[in-house]
C-alpha cells in the first residue's frame, strides 16, 4: 500500500470545491428547512403538516413517513429523503471519478506507474471518501445542534447520512469496475441511488397513518432501502416512539458484504478492465450513423445518446408500471380512514381532483423532473462533444448550428419520450383496471412541455455562453430550482418571491376547472428567447476553448 | 498557374492575456506540400483551428481556398481532409464506424477500394471499439478518414505523432500519392527529416509569428555550410569559425560561397573535403532555441563528421545525433566540380597515394 498516504492528499486536494459544493448543497438545505420552519410552524401548523402529509401517499412517497409533530421529526420526514439522495448522488459521482473516471482519463495509468502499491488508490479512495463524510457529518451537526435540535437525534441523522453515503459509494466503486465507461458506471450507480428512493417512497406510501394522523407505521418495502434504513432510526421521534439506532446495523452488514464484493474486483482487476468487456463491433459505419441533413450530424448525435436515452425511457416505464399498480391502492386505503377522507375532500376540493388524481399529479411530477434532466443532459453533452471530438466534427461539413441543433432535437424527443413512456404504461395499466386515467394524464404531461421547453434552452444556453460552467451548473438550476419551488413554502410567506423563482412554480394545473396557462406560456416565451440567445453565442464563439 | 490555397496576412489571436498569434502570415500555393514546423505552444495548432473556423481571429486576414475560414466554414470543410494533432474517437463507436462517420460527414462517403487499400496498408482492426485503440491506432484512424477523402486540401497536425516507422512510411507514400495528384497539404510537424522528405516550402512559426519561410534549398542558402578538409591553411577564402589542427581544418561558409571554396580547395588539391549543408534541425534551433543550442548541434555534426573520419567509416560522415537531409556524396574535380562517387572509396587515411586523393564531399542538393 506504499504511497496510499500521498494518494489521498492528492484526492482530497482534487475534491476539495466539489466537496465544498456538496456540503454548503446538504447542510444548507437541512439550515434552510430548520431556520423556515422552526420560525413559521408553531406546534399547531406542524399538527396540520402532518397529519396533511399522513393523508397524502404521493407525498409519503416523496418526502417519508411522519413520526411526530416535533420540529425535528417535521424537519427529518420533509427533508432526510432529500438530504440522503444527495449524499447518495455524492458519493457514487465520488467512488467513479476516482475509479473508472481516473481510467478513461488515463490518469491511473500515470499514477500506477508510480511508486504506490497495487491496493494503495483503492484504500486511499475508501479513506477519502471517509474523510468527505466526515465533513457533511460535521457540517450537519454544526446546523443542527446551536438550533436546539436533540443531540441523540442529530448524532442518528449524521449516522444516517454517513452510512447512506458509504453504501452508495461502495456500489459507485462497484459500478466502476463493472461497467466500461465512467458514463455508463455513473448512469447504473445515480440509477441505483434513485431506487433506494423510490423502494423507501413505496414503504411508506403503503404505510399505516396511526389513529391521530402524527405518524405512519411505514411497510415493509422500507427495508430493502438503506435510505429506508436511516429513516427507521427515527431520530427526533416523539412518544410513544423512541429513536432507534438499531436499523444501523443493517448498514454495518451492507458495507461488509459490498467491501468483500469491491475487493474481490479489485484484486483480479487490470487496468483498463471491466466485468462487462467491451466486445468487437461493425468493420463500417452504417449510411444512418453518418446521417447529417443540413448540416447537422443527427446519426451521430443519436448513436451517441443512444444508451442514455434508453435508460431515461426505461425509468420512465418503471415509474409508469409503478404508479399504475400503486395508485389504485394508496386510493382505497385512504377511503378506509375517516379522518383522512375528510382532508383529502377538502384537498380535493381546492385542487379539482380527487385523491387518486393527486397521487398521479404528484407523481407526474417526477417524470416531468426526469423528462428535463433527460433533455438537459443531451444538450449539456455537446460540450463534452465540443472538446473530446470538435476537432474532428467542426472540420467537417457538419454546422455549428446544426450541431447544436441535432443534440436540442434529440433532447426534446427523448424528453417526450419519456413523458410518452409514463403517461402510456400508468395510464394503460390503470384502464386494464376499469380506471380511465388517459385523459387526465395525458393533460398533466403536457403541463410539463414548457418546463422541457426551459430546461432545453437553459442547457443551450449554458453550452454557448458559459461552457466552463457545464458539468454543475444546469444540475444545480435543475435540483435547486425544483427544491426552491418544494420548500419555499415550508419557510413562511416572507419567502414566496423565491418560489416565484423556480419554472417549476409556474407548471399549470389541468385539473382545476378552469386551468391557468399564463405561467406557461410565459415559461415558453422566455425559453424560445434563450434559445435564440444561444444559438445566436454558439456559432459565433471561439470552439473548443 | 500557382493558384494560393491559404492565405494568412497578419493572424492574431489572443486568449486572454496571452497573445497566442501575433501577426501569422502563412501562403500555401496549390499542388505545396508546406512543411508547418515550430515548437510545442508556438501556435501551429491555434493557426490551423484559425484556418478551420474554430477560433476566431482578433486581427488580419485569412481565406482558405479562396474563402472566408470563419464565415464559409462548412464549405471550406467540404473540400478539406483534416487530422488533429491528438485524436480522441468515440469509445463507443468501432474504428470502421469512425472512419466512415468522419468521411460523410465531409459530405461524400470514402470510395470503398481506397477505404479497403488504406485500412490494410495501416494495418488496422476496423472492429475494435475506439477505446482499445491505442494513440497511434487512433491516429491511423483519422489518417484513413483523411487519406481516403478525395480533398482538394489536407490539413494534417503533427499526424505521425505515435505511429510506427513502418507506418511513417506507409504515410508518406500516400503524401506522395495525393501530392501527385495535385492536392496542396499542409504539414505541421516537428519531426524535421519527415518535412525535408516530403515538403517543397516550408514555414517555422515561433511565438505567435512565422519567422521564415520559403524553400527548403532558400532557407539553406542562408545559412552557413560547415566545410572541413585535410590540406593547407585557408588563406583568402571567405570562411569564419576556422579551426585549424595541424593539417585539418574546419569552417563555415555562406551559401553563396561554397562554388568558390570547392573551386580554392580542389585547385590546392586539398584531402578529405566534407561539406555539411545545414540541417533543418539547425535552421529550427536557430529560430527557436538560444544560440547555444545552435552551436551545440554544429559542433556535435563536426565532432561526428570528425570522429567517422578518424575511424575511416564510410563517407557519409553522418552525425548520429541529429537527422541530417539526404546528402549526396561525391568526389571534387580537378576543375573544382562536383562529380559523382566513385564505385569504391579507399577509406582514408588508408590510401597513401597522393596521385588518387580520396576526396570526399557534400554538396546541398
Amino acid at each position: 500500500m506504499t504511497g496510499t498516504g500521498l494518494l489521498l492528499l492528492a484526492a482530497l486536494r482534487r475534491d476539495r470545491l466539489v466537496l465544498l459544493l456538496w456540503v454548503v448543497a446538504i447542510a444548507g438545505l437541512w439550515a434552510a428547512v430548520l431556520g423556515g420552519l422552526g420560525a413559521a410552524f408553531d406546534e399547531e401548523a406542524r399538527r396540520a403538516l402532518v397529519a396533511l402529509l399522513s393523508a397524502q401517499p404521493a407525498l409519503l412517497l416523496l418526502r417519508g413517513a411522519p413520526a411526530g409533530i416535533g420540529l425535528g421529526a417535521v424537519m427529518f420526514v420533509s427533508t432526510y429523503a432529500f438530504l440522503a439522495v444527495m449524499a447518495g448522488f455524492m458519493m457514487t459521482f465520488f467512488a467513479v471519478r476516482h475509479s473508472r473516471g481516473d481510467e478513461d482519463a488515463g490518469r491511473a495509468e500515470l499514477v500506477r506507474g508510480t511508486a504506490v502499491g497495487r491496493w494503495a488508490p483503492l484504500v486511499s479512495t475508501l479513506l477519502a471518501g471517509a474523510v468527505q463524510l466526515a465533513v457533511l457529518c460535521a457540517a450537519i451537526l454544526a446546523v443542527s445542534l446551536p438550533l436546539g435540535l436533540e443531540p441523540v437525534g442529530s448524532l442518528l441523522l449524521a449516522a444516517s447520512l454517513a452510512g447512506v453515503g458509504t453504501v452508495a459509494m461502495l456500489v459507485g466503486l462497484l459500478a466502476g469496475r463493472i461497467f466500461p465507461t465512467s458514463r455508463a458506471a455513473n448512469g447504473a450507480a445515480a440509477i441505483v441511488v434513485g431506487l433506494w428512493f423510490f423502494v423507501r417512497g413505496i414503504g411508506d406510501a403503503l404505510g399505516e397513518p396511526s389513529a391521530d394522523l402524527t405518524r405512519v407505521e411505514a411497510a415493509w418495502p422500507v427495508w430493502l432501502s438503506p435510505i429506508g434504513w436511516g429513516a427507521q432510526t427515527h431520530p427526533y421521534a416523539d412518544a410513544p416512539w423512541e429513536p432507534d439506532a438499531t436499523p444501523l446495523l443493517l448498514f454495518v452488514a451492507a458495507v461488509l458484504v459490498l467491501l468483500a464484493l469491491v475487493v474481490a474486483l479489485e484484486s483480479r482487476h487490470e487496468l483498463g478492465g471491466s466485468l462487462l468487456p467491451e466486445r468487437f463491433g461493425r468493420g463500417t459505419g452504417s449510411v444512418l450513423l453518418g446521417w447529417s441533413p443540413a448540416g447537422a450530424p443527427l446519426g451521430l448525435t443519436a448513436r451517441l445518446l443512444r444508451g442514455s436515452v434508453l435508460a431515461w425511457g426505461l425509468v420512465a416505464v418503471v415509474l409508469g408500471v409503478l404508479v399504475g399498480r400503486l395508485a389504485p391502492v394508496v386510493a382505497s386505503a385512504l377511503e378506509d380512514v375517516e379522518q383522512l377522507r375528510a382532508i383529502v375532500g377538502r384537498l380535493g376540493a381546492e385542487s379539482g381532483g380527487d385523491a387518486e388524481a393527486m397521487f398521479l399529479t404528484a407523481l407526474a411530477g417526477i417524470v416531468g423532473v426526469i423528462a428535463c434532466a433527460a433533455a438537459m443532459q443531451s444538450v449539456l453533452r455537446l460540450r463534452h462533444e465540443e472538446v473530446a471530438h470538435g476537432e474532428i466534427v467542426l472540420a467537417t461539413a457538419a454546422s455549428r448550428l446544426g450541431w447544436l441543433g441535432s443534440h436540442l432535437l434529440v433532447g426534446a424527443l427523448t424528453a417526450l419520450a419519456v413523458l410518452a413512456a409514463f403517461t402510456l404504461v400508468a395510464a394503460g395499466s390503470l384502464a386494464a383496471d376499469g380506471d380511465d386515467r388517459w385523459g387526465q394524464l395525458a393533460a398533466i404531461a403536457a403541463t410539463h412541455l414548457p418546463l422541457v421547453a426551459i430546461y432545453l434552452a437553459a442547457a443551450a444556453a449554458i453550452v454557448a455562453f458559459l461552457p466552463s460552467t457545464v458539468a454543475w451548473l444546469g444540475w444545480v438550476l435543475l435540483v435547486g430550482l425544483l427544491l426552491v419551488g418544494d420548500f419555499a413554502p415550508l419557510l413562511g410567506e416572507s419567502w414566496e418571491w423565491l418560489q416565484n423563482l423556480s419554472p417549476f412554480h409556474w407548471v399549470a394545473n389541468p385539473l382545476a376547472d378552469d386551468p391557468d396557462w399564463t405561467g406557461s406560456w410565459w415559461l415558453l416565451a422566455i425559453a424560445v428567447v434563450l434559445l435564440a440567445a444561444a444559438a445566436w453565442r454558439f456559432r459565433r464563439r471561439d470552439a473548443l476553448v | 498557374m500557382a493558384e494560393t490555397v491559404i492565405e494568412a496576412r497578419g493572424l492574431e489571436k489572443r486568449f486572454g492575456r496571452v497573445r497566442a498569434l501575433d501577426g501569422v502570415d502563412l501562403v500555401v500555393q496549390a499542388g505545396e506540400v508546406h512543411g508547418f514546423l515550430g515548437p510545442n505552444g508556438a501556435g501551429k495548432s491555434t493557426t490551423i483551428r484559425v484556418l478551420l473556423g474554430m477560433l476566431r481571429a482578433n486581427g488580419g486576414e485569412a481565406g482558405v481556398l479562396g474563402m472566408d475560414p470563419w464565415r464559409d466554414a462548412v464549405a471550406i470543410h467540404r473540400r478539406i481532409a483534416y487530422v488533429p494533432g491528438d485524436v480522441t474517437l468515440w469509445p463507443g463507436l468501432t474504428g470502421g464506424e469512425a472512419i466512415d462517420t468522419i468521411t460523410r460527414l465531409r459530405g461524400h462517403g470514402a470510395p470503398a477500394s481506397d477505404r479497403a487499400r488504406l485500412i490494410d496498408a495501416f494495418d488496422l482492426d476496423p472492429r475494435r471499439k475506439a477505446k482499445a485503440y491505442s494513440k497511434g491506432n487512433r491516429q491511423k484512424v483519422a489518417l484513413i478518414a483523411a487519406f481516403a477523402s478525395e480533398a482538394d486540401l489536407y490539413i494534417l497536425d503533427e499526424p505521425t505523432s505515435g505511429l510506427d516507422p513502418l507506418m511513417e512510411s506507409v504515410f508518406q507514400a500516400e503524401i506522395r500519392r495525393i501530392a501527385e495528384r495535385g492536392a496542396t497539404v499542409l504539414l505541421s510537424s516537428h519531426i524535421l527529416s519527415e518535412v525535408e522528405r516530403l515538403c517543397s516550402t516550408v514555414s517555422i512559426i515561433r511565438d505567435g509569428r512565422i519567422v521564415e519561410t520559403g524553400t527548403l534549398d532558400e532557407l539553406r542558402h542562408l545559412q552557413h555550410t560547415v566545410v572541413a578538409y585535410r590540406g593547407p591553411e585557408p588563406e583568402g577564402l571567405p570562411l569564419t569559425d576556422v579551426q585549424v589542427v595541424g593539417e585539418h581544418v574546419r569552417g563555415s561558409v555562406a551559401g553563396e560561397h561554397v562554388p568558390a571554396v570547392l573551386r580554392w580547395l580542389g585547385e590546392r588539391e586539398a584531402q578529405a573535403v566534407t561539406l555539411s549543408p545545414p540541417s533543418l534541425e539547425e535552421l529550427f534551433l536557430r529560430h527557436y532555441g538560444d544560440e547555444r543550442r545552435v552551436e551545440t548541434a554544429r559542433g556535435e555534426r563536426a565532432k561526428g563528421e570528425q570522429h567517422a573520419e578518424a575511424v575511416g567509416a564510410d563517407a557519409s560522415g553522418r552525425a548520429g545525433a541529429q537527422p541530417e537531409p539526404e546528402e549526396m556524396t561525391g568526389t571534387i574535380g580537378s576543375d573544382g566540380r562536383l562529380l559523382p562517387e566513385p564505385p569504391e572509396l579507399p577509406p582514408w587515411p588508408a590510401s597513401p597515394d597522393p596521385s588518387s586523393p580520396p576526396h570526399r564531399g557534400r554538396h546541398e542538393r
